[in-house]
């Protein structure tokens, strides 16, 4: 059982599957970016959804109810992604009928030469480029001290960091090797001990060097690859949007 | 440490250089070149739908993805080159039918003339 949604598309309604309309959803804001860049590319971009929209009507009119997402993905293979417009070619379509044996050796030989780029249709999540480096940084935005665990939470793919920063200061108060034992943390009150139980705890040490060795995260570029994600004109985009909004609310809240 | 390697952004246009250029590049360049002369070809004979126009790329043996078509055909109105209008249907959201300037028949004889200079080149190389 599927969840499905009502959209609109030229004016008419269709029943669509959740899945279905974010593979839909995903492309059309895809061709967007894509052609937002051309003249005439909002009308580009027009004239493709009017199509899908012809598509689903034809469907509808053959009594299919609910459009799934096997229906969107054979739709949108067969109107293509934007590099494959651009090219003015079909590429690895078995459908085609004279040009099929030069086309699927096309996207044979693309994969041998060892090209990341993608044929799909999913624009966004399959990145054209290089697949997706994850580089440790340090987090400045996000930083109590240096932001070393907040970048480290990031590049383990955490949306917060609190988890780790509680589990570094249990390590470093508690579980410090240096100083031994639990006993002993528990045993004393660290009035007097506490400069050298934090100055030398194994834990601070570490923290420092992190801090010192570990590069901060400057760029747009620096902070997609901190967080694992991939570096196309659309994620640099999203980032520095994004980046601007922190900047705005943490103006605002220390007014 | 590690390398990132930034890759460059070519423009599709560019050829894949993959163990030397081959025959399917080749071809697509030869394709991307004539698309707008075929498409010209086609309305000269009646106006037609986004649709038509690719069915009959079809029948005449060049399979071009659909979407190829839109940018083409937006790009060619741009140009004055062609024009649209509206057509309601019962069939469906209503579609753009296109259809020839007189600018773009005149730039269609013009293009019968370069495609008749480049065959003309070709075959004369073939014999010789």
């Amino acid at each position: 059982m599927k969840k499905n949604i009502n959209i609109n598309l030229c004016g008419v309604i269709y029943a669509i599957d959740e899945d279905a309309c974010q593979l839909l959803e995903q492309y059309l804001d895809n061709i967007k970016s894509y052609f937002s860049r051309q003249e005439g590319g909002e009308e580009i971009a027009d004239d493709i959804e009017n199509r899908i929209a012809e598509l689903f009507w034809e469907k509808k009119q053959q009594g299919v109810e609910a459009i799934d997402v096997m229906t969107v993905k054979t739709i949108l293979k067969q109107i293509g992604n934007p590099e494959q417009m651009t090219d003015g070619e079909k590429k690895a379509d078995t459908e085609s009928a004279p040009e099929s044996d030069t086309s699927t050796s096309t996207s044979e030989e693309k994969k041998a030469s060892g090209e990341t780029r993608s044929s799909g249709i999913y624009g966004k999540q399959e990145t054209k480029g290089p697949a997706p480096k994850k580089r440790l940084f340090r987090d400045t935005r996000d930083k109590k001290l240096g932001g070393v665990l907040s970048g480290l939470a990031a590049y383990l793919g955490m949306n917060d960091p609190l988890a780790l920063r509680i589990i570094y200061v249990v390590l470093t108060l508690f579980l410090a090797p240096t100083f031994g034992s639990l006993h002993w943390a528990f045993s004393h009150i660290p009035f007097v001990h506490v400069p050298h139980f934090l100055f030398f705890n194994i834990f601070i040490v570490i923290y420092v060097f992190a801090w010192i060795l570990i590069p901060e995260a400057k760029t747009a570029e620096d902070r997609l690859m901190m967080k694992g994600k991939a570096i196309t004109p659309e994620t640099i985009k999203e980032e520095v949007i994004e980046d601007e909004e922190l900047k705005k609310k943490s103006s605002q809240s220390k007014k | 440490m590690m390398n990132i390697g930034y890759r460059v952004y070519l423009p599709s246009s560019i050829p894949r250089q993959c163990k030397g250029m081959n025959i399917d590049n080749a071809k697509s360049q030869m394709r991307k070149g004539m698309l707008e002369y075929c498409i010209l070809l086609i309305l000269r004979h009646a106006p037609a739908y986004a649709t038509d126009i690719i069915q009959q790329l079809e029948e005449a043996h060049l399979i071009v993805v659909e979407g190829t078509l839109y940018p083409l055909l937006t790009r060619l109105k741009n140009d004055g080159l062609l024009q649209y209008e509206w057509q309601e249907s019962t069939q469906g959201p209503p579609r753009k039918y296109y259809a020839l300037t007189t600018e773009g028949s005149q730039f269609l004889e013009q293009l019968d003339a370069a495609w008749n200079e480049l065959s003309n080149t070709v075959n004369i190389l073939n014999k010789g």
